[in-house]
């Protein structure tokens, strides 16, 4: 079922993405949240400039139910940051219904290659010119997380489990070592409703 | 993100909803400042493996061969490393150059950040060539090691063929003395009538000329059959 809803979403994604449209794309390059759990925490900030409790939602429903009520009351007080993870395709799709997102700041989130085809499978490459992001209102920072394993791998291919993400590893003298660098990525959106009034989203991968 | 943004937005214009990016930017740059120190003191293991020593014999082929191999990972590594940091770059509009003093805006601003780290992997990059080199140059010095080694093998094996030969040429001297004489003795040690001056002396000619013939002819076929054998 969840391998079927990923084909559902690949499909979906396909016109923005050529890679996927031609079936090149290397499986270690993109691999499906298939385990990760979406999570949006929201956080609204108050009169005095301070940031309430958070709140939680891990459901689309009650997040479309949450969004539907917040989008009724005075525009002019909303001031509002939403922390994403480990989305799936349906709190994607509320996400990009209620804040009318583009379909581009979802691929561009999940493609970790500018082109298809390479043997390597890894990242790299700068899919885009200056000019064609101009103006864009969401920017998609890819960089490298150092991370330290129970125990140094046994391979040069590791892919997160959860998460999907590449896990690169570096061979030293002879011996893995067990410091690894995982690929991530990080995506800020932004939208001003009013003066004094906005929201923004922070989506990570 | 969540702490960050409940304890350290005080000091941003949160009339700007931009202004609370400077906390992933803040966050992306740690990490790519802790790969670079991680790629430096990698470098750096590989380099002090290589120095202060006498000679390279505990170095085998085989692990100058996977130490090249590995510094082309890396390489290419780094590479990415500066695509995607010019890419973020590009997205936040940081120009490629390095910030002065009076440019920099406190905390707030990521903007020397990320020039700085830009220099930085420009210079590990540089730093990883060098290191290519070294580790070129070291599979040169070893293969030239092992070659050395067997030459010197060689030699040897020439010396004692040639000690043998000098052997060889005593015993066959010692051989063209004794091998007449024992001769000599044999013929006149035969007993009447077939000894020298008996009647039937005579005898030894022909019967030794036979054998003799016997014995030429098998050798030259002998020698026609392998000549044979290995023209096919």
């Amino acid at each position: 079922m969840v391998q079927e809803r990923f084909e559902n979403y690949k499909q979906e994604l396909r016109p923005l993405n050529t890679p996927l449209s031609n079936g090149l794309i290397h499986a270690s390059a993109w691999a499906p949240w298939i385990r990760s759990k979406p999570r949006v925490v929201a956080l609204h900030l108050e009169q005095d400039n301070s940031f309430g409790t958070p709140k939680e939602y891990t459901e689309a429903e009650a997040l479309r139910s949450y969004l539907q009520e917040r989008s009724q009351t005075d525009k002019s007080s909303r001031r509002c940051v939403y922390i994403l993870e480990g989305l799936s395709h349906d709190v994607n799709e509320v996400l990009r219904q209620h804040f009318r997102l583009p379909n581009t700041i979802f691929s561009d989130h999940e493609r970790l290659i500018a082109l298809a085809g390479r043997d390597t499978g890894e990242g790299g490459g700068l899919p885009f010119l200056p000019s064609a992001i101009n103006g864009r209102d969401y920017v998609t920072l890819k960089y490298h997380e150092p991370l330290i394993l129970s125990r140094p791998p046994k391979d040069f291919r590791n892919l997160c489990e959860t998460t999907g993400r590449h896990i690169a590893v570096t061979r030293l003298m002879n011996e893995f070592s067990d410091v690894v660098i995982s690929r991530r990525k990080c995506t800020f959106w932004s939208r001003t409703i009013e003066p004094g009034s906005w929201e923004c989203a922070y989506k990570s991968r | 993100m969540i702490f960050y943004l409940r304890s350290h937005t005080a000091t941003l214009d949160l009339s700007n909803p931009n202004a609370l990016r400077i906390f992933m930017e803040q966050i992306v740059a740690g990490n790519y400042l802790k790969v670079a120190e991680f790629l430096q003191s990698t470098i750096d293991v590989v380099q002090w493996s290589l120095s202060r020593r006498q000679n390279l014999t505990s170095f085998a082929i085989s692990a100058a061969e996977e130490q090249w191999s590995d510094i082309q990972a890396w390489g290419r590594r780094i590479a990415e490393y500066q695509d995607d940091l010019e890419g973020i770059m590009v997205q936040l509009q940081i120009q490629p150059k390095t910030s002065t003093p009076s440019e920099m805006q406190g905390w707030k601003d990521c903007t020397p950040d990320y020039q700085f780290l830009r220099l930085r992997y420009k210079e590990i990059g540089r730093r990883t060539s060098v290191l290519n080199d070294s580790i070129s140059a070291l599979a040169g010095l070893v293969g030239n090691r092992q070659a050395f080694k067997a030459q010197e093998l060689s030699l040897q094996a020439a010396e004692r063929a040639n000690r043998e030969a000098k052997s060889v040429k005593v015993l066959t001297l010692l051989g063209v003395i004794f091998i007449p004489l024992g001769y000599v003795a044999s013929l006149f040690s035969m007993s009447a009538p077939y000894g020298p001056g008996g009647e039937k002396f005579w005898l030894y000619f022909p019967i030794s000329g036979s054998l003799l013939s016997i014995i030429v002819v098998s050798y030259f076929l002998l020698e026609l059959r392998s000549k044979l054998i290995g023209a096919i």
